[in-house]
């Protein structure tokens, strides 16, 4: 290994933008001129708290089509995006606009109509600090995640896409990169955090490692 | 009474949250903080200070607490400025914001604050701003809901808050179009304060034999003082139309109304509504029946909030905090708090108060489970831990050039 692994923690402060919308034309406007902080808040973000509301969408967007605009049909296709599959936030932006723009297509008389209660576009920043925990090998790095608060799986396993160009995480990047192990950073990859909760991530990741230190 | 310890929070929150915070306070442990208000004693603001500067302390954070003086003509000014904020027209008499500039100017000289981080609660002391020293930084803690202000006072208002750093809203739908970044920071209950902490079962059983309350079938309890804009008399309705259905009772309890002319008005005619009605329970309790508040709610089947107007209504979090199905109306912080169908029932009127009553005191199952997505809710986002680790993370990245190792990350553009 070339480079041990720095745990860190990362927690959100959110921002209020002041900006509301009252109605799906209203918010698609506002998705397409806010900050891309805003578009991460709103998408993962949210990833976060909604562990016991399951059956609520996993992103806002969706949510408040659903209850507040009275559109699931469009609330479905927006919960359906899947934030692992863009490489930016921008390219992100442009893929819920283009859902957005193709179902007032179909459904321009939907578009002013005012919603139950608004919108209200916020917008997260990250406060991040090194832990001081560090692994040099995968016995520690098990042991660490196990020890770890849910924020900083959140940063290292979901919010460290963003710096990656979504296609990975801190865990596996260093599993390959470090260890060489891309058959452990596939594993971890494969994870799925919108079903799991953090803490279920957490065990998963830490038993995974661990079994594989053990018969190291 | 001994000052609560961070430490004493580990059974509901585990270690790993407790190690986070004393970690994250770890940069700030040289930098001190002060807080300003303008009552060392009631009200919400004075209460949280009251439990959350002790805290401040053990994570190693110097924390001063200073309260405003005034006199009669200033306290006039900052109430009526206070219902004006509210969206209530602004009565008072002329030059009355030169007297809230004159109070806020002696008392500038009198407290002399030279704290690296200093907070303002509230608009009373909002002009001290001007006594604010370089290098300093100072946010505006708002914990009304401005977002339909009187104009003539936000007027007044607006440029002195854009001179803060930041200002501190409670939920989105606060939030006004200002020229400095505006945070959320919800408030907070305390779990080990009176009002919340657990209760064996016994003593709940004492308090309401004592206060003549019979187990024989559900209860339905609302607590809030006796004010129109509770619509006491609209839970009065709720539950009548309710018990058609389902046999239970309602506990109405709020404080006494000696100093609130109107309030005694209003209780006159809630009694004069429950007048021989065996199942309503109108109950006047002292301000400092907290515990038997704590025993009220973890007796009841059903929580109602049923209020026209509220600020947060922190009641909904004592609430959801001891696992019960709460029924409220969608108004000001509440729905920050009651996630419609997933931690409780937001209901619009009369009808659909008495709707959510039946459906929840006939469904347990969907009851207990609200109840407990409520409690998780509030762990989460409205306890007093997850309050000061907001203040914290909020000074770490007001004070972010002083302190290498912490880094403040924007997401894209």
């Amino acid at each position: 290994m070339d480079a041990p692994f720095h745990f860190h923690t990362s927690s959100d402060l959110v921002i209020l933008t002041g900006d509301r919308a009252t109605s799906v034309e209203d918010l698609r406007a506002l998705l397409a001129s806010c900050n891309e902080g805003c578009v991460f808040h709103h998408t993962f973000q949210v990833l976060l708290g909604h562990h016991y509301v399951g059956e609520r969408y996993a992103n806002d967007f969706a949510h408040w089509f659903h209850v507040a605009a009275g559109e699931p049909s469009l609330a479905e296709r927006v919960a359906a995006v899947d934030i692992r599959d863009f490489v930016s936030l921008g390219e992100l932006r442009a893929h819920l606009l283009e859902l957005i723009d193709g179902y007032l297509a179909d459904n321009s008389g939907i578009a002013s109509r005012p919603a139950r209660f608004p919108f209200h576009v916020c917008r997260s920043i990250s406060v991040v600090m090194p832990t001081g925990r560090v692994a040099y090998g995968l016995e520690d790095f098990a042991s660490h995640v196990r020890a770890s608060t849910k924020r900083t799986i959140f940063y290292h396993f979901v919010e460290a896409r963003l710096r990656l160009g979504f296609q990975s995480n801190d865990f596996s990047y260093w599993l390959e990169t470090q260890c060489d192990r891309p058959d452990l950073a596939e594993q971890l990859n494969r994870l799925d955090f919108y079903h799991f909760t953090l803490e279920n991530i957490r065990t998963r990741i830490a038993d995974i490692i661990g079994r594989e230190a053990q018969a190291a | 009474m001994r000052q609560p310890k961070l430490q004493d929070y580990e059974p509901i929150l585990g270690p790993r949250a407790l190690d986070e915070m004393r970690f994250l306070a770890q940069p700030l442990a040289d930098t001190r903080v002060c807080m300003v208000n303008s009552t060392a004693v009631g009200g919400g603001v004075a209460e949280i200070l009251n439990r959350m500067i002790p805290l401040f302390i053990d994570v190693g954070v110097e924390t001063n607490w200073r309260v405003i003086k005034g006199g009669n003509d200033f306290y006039e000014v900052t109430k009526q400025m206070h219902n004006a904020l509210h969206g209530q027209p602004f009565e008072a008499p002329a030059g009355a914001f030169d007297i809230l500039l004159e109070y806020n100017r002696r008392n500038a000289a009198e407290l002399d604050i030279d704290e690296e981080l200093v907070v303002i609660h509230d608009p009373q002391p909002v002009a001290l701003i001007e006594s604010r020293k370089p290098d300093s930084h100072w946010t505006w803690r708002c914990h009304i809901d401005v977002s339909n202000p009187n104009p003539e006072v936000w007027d007044f208002l607006k440029p002195w808050v854009e001179r803060y750093e930041a200002a501190l809203l409670s939920t989105p739908a606060f939030a006004r179009q200002l020229s400095i970044p505006q945070y959320q920071v919800f408030p907070s209950i305390d779990p080990l304060a009176d009002k919340n902490r657990q209760l064996e079962p016994e003593f709940i059983h004492d308090v309401l034999w004592k206060l003549g309350i019979p187990r024989d079938k559900p209860i339905v309890t609302q607590v809030s003082r006796f004010d129109r804009l509770k619509d006491p008399l609209g839970v009065v309705r709720a539950f009548r139309m309710a018990r058609r259905h389902v046999d239970c009772r309602l506990v109405l309890v709020g404080g006494g109304a000696d100093d609130d002319p109107e309030g005694a008005q209003v209780l006159a005619e809630v009694q004069e509504a429950a007048h021989g009605d065996s199942d309503i329970h109108v109950l006047v309790l002292p301000p400092t029946s907290h515990l038997e508040i704590n025993a009220l709610q973890r007796a009841s089947d059903v929580v109602l909030q049923k209020s026209l107007r509220e600020g947060f209504a922190l009641t909904v979090a004592e609430a959801l905090w001891k696992g019960k199905p709460v029924v409220a109306s969608a108004v000001g912080g509440i729905p920050e708090q009651v996630l419609h169908g997933f931690t409780g029932m937001l209901v619009h009127s009369v009808e659909g108060a008495a709707y959510q009553i039946r459906n929840l005191l006939t469904n347990p199952g969907l009851a207990r489970r609200l109840g407990e997505c409520g409690h998780d809710r509030v762990r989460d986002e409205f306890l007093i831990t997850r309050h000061l680790k907001r203040y914290l993370l909020l000074f770490l990245a007001l004070s972010n050039a002083e302190h290498p190792e912490v880094q403040v990350v924007h997401a894209g553009n």
